[in-house]
């Protein structure tokens, strides 16, 4: 073995007076920096008559979690943080063409979503065991594919019992139909494991929606894009041909609705920033992105005008008023984009005359795919529509609602693929009530 | 809490360096006592009983052993008790899981019925403050520490916030005498803010970027010849500036409290051997591992067959403390046929004749294969990543979008300077003070506050260890 001394090294010896001066002053500049922080933060809270943050970990019991949170609030409302990491971030993607921990950077004028590109490179996974949970049990050995399979069929067996239809369709990202606008990539064609799922879903007899292959082909035979080159979603282009298939897959197993409703259309044109720029939070990065135009085609009924909600049911959920439709459609931002109002607007309307409404219209509204699927099918449409939510919030939604599926005959799963392994709260199991409320 | 964290560089610190040198020398062994059980609760306030628990039991063991009028029996039976009952608490918390399910499996096997396992949080740090205190029993039973003037001296011993959580291993009688008497000049005050923010920066400028490569590619389905080897590149360099980057913040932690710490690190990419690779990496470890494990089991002092067998159980033990896989066990095999190998060549390797830049570039070689072991998360991954790393395949990968950007090129290339050059933190930080440091180090730190501003959490590699 090894033959190290285990006396400790001596002490740095005395300095000369001359490098005394530069020792006193590294040390006052250190302390400076670590002291200043948290007292010229707590001097601004103090000024802004807010409670001074730091003292929050005399105010609640010391347990892991509110440790966590406390650590959290320290950093995200430090003056330092807040005013001192837009100006880095934008160095780093400025210097080091690094847009940080959300995206990637893709070919000239493309940028990616991060999970979107990490859930077509990591492999099936076995499930995560719960943390919380007392004992270690063999079904963490499940894998996501399979659970997420386990939760589409007992969906489907689920609405089987009350006569109701489940059509999936999950949505491919945009990696999985442009991975050839990723660096170092050149192949056009890609295998995303979403479609084992779909096989997967055919062989358990669940009705389902193949858009990759429909998308790769569509991008032979066409040079309008189908997604957003800086945005998550598709454009409208896309929204449209997907719409228009799963009109024509819906009316292939005769579950469409009997034509009840003339719809009229109105191209708009929308000015588009992507929300991936919006995620990077570099400043300014839409100076190396400009705005994509995009020609909306808005579609409105004949009597009632655009498809536009006018109940929601909570924050961040969006029901169609139309009760008569047979159909019910579960998504995500997918279902919302050029739909409904977003969150957080990220486009606007080119116009040379100022419209005194503009903050409050939707952009462009009734121009995304329940709209279009509506209009394909002559019927309106009933939806729930939850940001990221597809996996499960939709679901549990519905469970809460479940007056919700009277009168239908079809529910269409709209989500997007990354949701199957990264999807914020996984593919729970959501019973749905034994009785409908009528 | 983490060194690299908001709160840690702009609460914690000040608040202890703010009290600690207010404080009259006879309080500040129970301050550094009460601040280091802060700092180890912040993650899991109910682990502090756990090792609380831990230091009363063995200082009393050591006041047993030391106890005038103690027979050698006495002593001997202490001394066991004492190795026992830490190796158990040690055992369940970090073995337990994994020896259950390797019985499970075997019950599977032969068609028994299996049994539920508890699911068995491992308290951070554990491993480190259970060598402190073994090491201070040990130590006196054998003579060479005396058991400790007072239970704060020791408490402050086994709970020092620097070191706690992931080394560097500290021995009780390298640091008693700092415990009774230490001094507290601006010169190491000054050298331990040099090395603190060399380790700071080597951690969140350096580690954490080679982190997001590695974790990118060993997370990937089928990552291609390019890749994996890129991958492990990154990881060797992530481990090392994660864990020297550590070493050294504990060393400048150290300190600036008054304590000298022992050299963790010794530029350990440079060495010529693994034989020298042990006397450059974890020296703490590999030292506690010779001195309480190789010499009692006889050394090389039993002939060449028992060398050979004390290093193989001494390298697979090392290997299992980094935690209950089997690569891990496979890691420490790895190392200890190749130690057993120059031991048998008198300690040098069989490419001893080559020129040094060679050598050099084999044992780092030799490195990175014992790193996908250390690094992939179970065997069958490990061989599925030397597979991806020797089958010469390189189809085009999405992966790579993710692995050539210009940040992570520039930052390997750092890396390769660096860790290829002799120049130590450790060195560094005890030459003659010049204006040239606060110059240079000052605006770094400044620098790597604010790439600490923009990053996620990042915890230590070895704190799960």
């Amino acid at each position: 073995m090894t033959t190290i001394t285990t006396i400790p090294p001596a002490p740095p010896k005395a300095a000369p007076r001359s490098t005394r001066a530069s020792e006193i002053t590294y040390i006052i500049l250190f302390l400076t920096i670590i002291f200043s922080v948290p007292i010229i933060q707590t001097l601004i809270e103090l000024r802004r008559h807010e409670r001074v943050q730091f003292t929050d970990v005399f105010r609640y019991r010391p347990t892991d979690t509110n440790l966590r949170q406390y650590e959290k609030n320290l950093e995200d409302k430090s003056v330092f943080q807040q005013s001192l990491r837009p100006p880095m971030q934008q160095f780093y993607f400025t210097a080091l063409r690094d847009p940080g921990s959300k995206a990637i950077l893709g070919r000239p004028g493309w940028i990616f979503y991060r999970l979107d590109v990490r859930y077509l490179i990591e492999p099936n996974s076995p499930e995560p065991g719960d943390p919380s949970s007392t004992f270690l049990t063999p079904e963490d050995h499940t894998t996501l594919r399979d659970s997420v399979l386990a939760a589409i069929v007992r969906f489907r067996d689920q609405l089987k019992q009350r006569n109701i239809a489940l059509l999936v369709i999950p949505i491919p990202g945009k990696p999985s139909i442009y991975p050839d606008q990723l660096p170092y990539v050149s192949s056009q064609s890609l295998h995303s494991p979403t479609q084992d799922l779909l096989a997967a879903l055919n062989k358990q007899d669940v009705p389902t929606i193949d858009l990759f292959t429909l998308f790769h082909t569509l991008r032979q035979s066409q040079s309008e894009p189908l997604y957003l080159q800086t945005d998550t979603h598709w454009t409208p282009h896309g929204t449209e041909l997907a719409a228009q298939a799963v009109a024509h897959h819906i009316r292939t197993l005769n579950l469409a609705p009997k034509p009840s409703r003339d719809f009229l259309t109105t191209p708009i044109t929308v000015a588009r920033i992507g929300d991936i720029l919006d995620m990077t939070q570099v400043p300014n990065i839409q100076s190396y992105f400009p705005p994509e135009l995009v020609l909306c085609t808005q579609i409105s009924d004949s009597k009632t005008g655009p498809l536009i909600p006018t109940l929601a049911d909570r924050p961040g959920s969006f029901r169609h008023p139309s009760r008569e439709s047979q159909i019910l459609v579960l998504g995500d931002s997918f279902c919302r984009i050029y739909q409904t109002p977003e969150p957080k607007s990220l486009g606007q309307i080119p116009t040379t005359q100022p419209d005194p409404n503009s903050a409050r219209r939707p952009l462009p509204g009734s121009a995304g795919f329940i709209s279009h699927l509506a209009f394909h099918l002559k019927a309106p449409l009933d939806y729930i529509i939850s940001d990221g939510g597809a996996s499960t919030d939709v679901r549990r939604k519905l469970s809460t609602n479940a007056q919700l599926l009277a009168g239908k005959k079809l529910v269409i799963w709209q989500f997007i693929e990354r949701d199957i392994r990264l999807g914020k709260e996984g593919w729970q199991d959501i019973p749905l009530p034994t009785q409908l409320e009528n | 809490m983490v060194f690299t964290s908001h709160v840690f560089i702009f609460y914690f610190l000040p608040l202890v360096l703010l009290v600690y040198y207010n404080l009259p020398h006879r309080w500040r062994n129970l301050f550094v006592t009460l601040i280091s059980y802060i700092f180890y609760g912040w993650w899991k306030p109910w682990f502090v009983l756990l090792m609380f628990f831990s230091t009363v039991l063995d200082y009393f063991w050591a006041r047993v052993i030391a106890r005038k009028g103690a027979t050698p029996a006495q002593r001997r039976s202490a001394v066991v008790a004492c190795v026992v009952i830490n190796l158990l608490l040690l055992g369940f918390f970090k073995y337990y899981m994994f020896s259950a399910e390797g019985l499970n499996l075997l019950l599977r096997l032969v068609g028994a019925d299996t049994f539920r396992i508890l699911r068995v949080t491992l308290p951070i740090g554990i491993s480190f403050y259970t060598f402190h205190s073994l090491t201070y029993v040990i130590d006196v039973y054998r003579n060479e520490a005396k058991p400790a003037k007072s239970f704060s001296d020791y408490s402050a011993f086994v709970a020092l916030f620097p070191d706690l959580v992931a080394g560097p291993i500290i021995r009780y009688h390298t640091l008693a005498d700092q415990l009774a008497c230490r001094q507290h000049t601006i010169s190491r005050f000054s050298s331990g803010i040099t090395i603190f923010i060399l380790g700071f920066a080597k951690k969140i400028l350096l580690a954490n970027s080679m982190g997001q490569v590695a974790d990118a590619v060993f997370s990937a389905a089928a990552p291609n010849t390019l890749d994996a080897w890129f991958g492990i590149l990154a990881y060797a360099f992530q481990i090392y500036f994660d864990f020297c980057g550590y070493s050294d913040m504990a060393v400048g932690l150290g300190r600036m409290l008054g304590f000298e710490f022992l050299k963790n690190f010794d530029a350990p990419y440079l060495a010529e051997s693994i034989t020298d690779l042990w006397r450059r990496w974890h020296i703490s470890l590999s030292t506690v591992l010779r001195d309480y494990l190789y010499i009692p089991l006889g050394g090389n002092k039993k002939g060449l067959t028992r060398t050979y067998i004390n290093l193989a159980i001494v390298m697979l033990l090392g290997g299992l403390w980094h935690g209950a896989k089997w690569n891990f066990i496979a890691w420490g095999a790895y190392h200890g046929a190749l130690l057993c190998y120059e031991r048998w060549r008198a300690k040098k390797s069989l490419y001893n004749l080559l020129p040094r830049p060679p050598r050099i570039a084999i044992t780092f070689l030799l490195m990175l294969f014992s790193w996908v072991l250390f690094r992939a998360t179970d065997l069958t991954a490990a061989i599925h990543y030397f597979s991806a790393m020797f089958t010469l395949h390189f189809p085009a990968s999405l992966l790579a979008a993710e692995l050539y950007t210009p940040l992570h090129l520039v930052v390997m290339a750092i890396c390769l300077l660096l860790v290829f050059q002799p120049i130590q933190a450790f060195d560094f930080s005890q030459r003659p003070q010049t204006w040239t440091r606060p110059t240079v180090l000052l605006p770094l730190f400044a620098f790597s506050l604010l790439v600490m501003f923009t990053q996620a959490f990042n915890p230590f590699l070895y704190f799960q260890f």
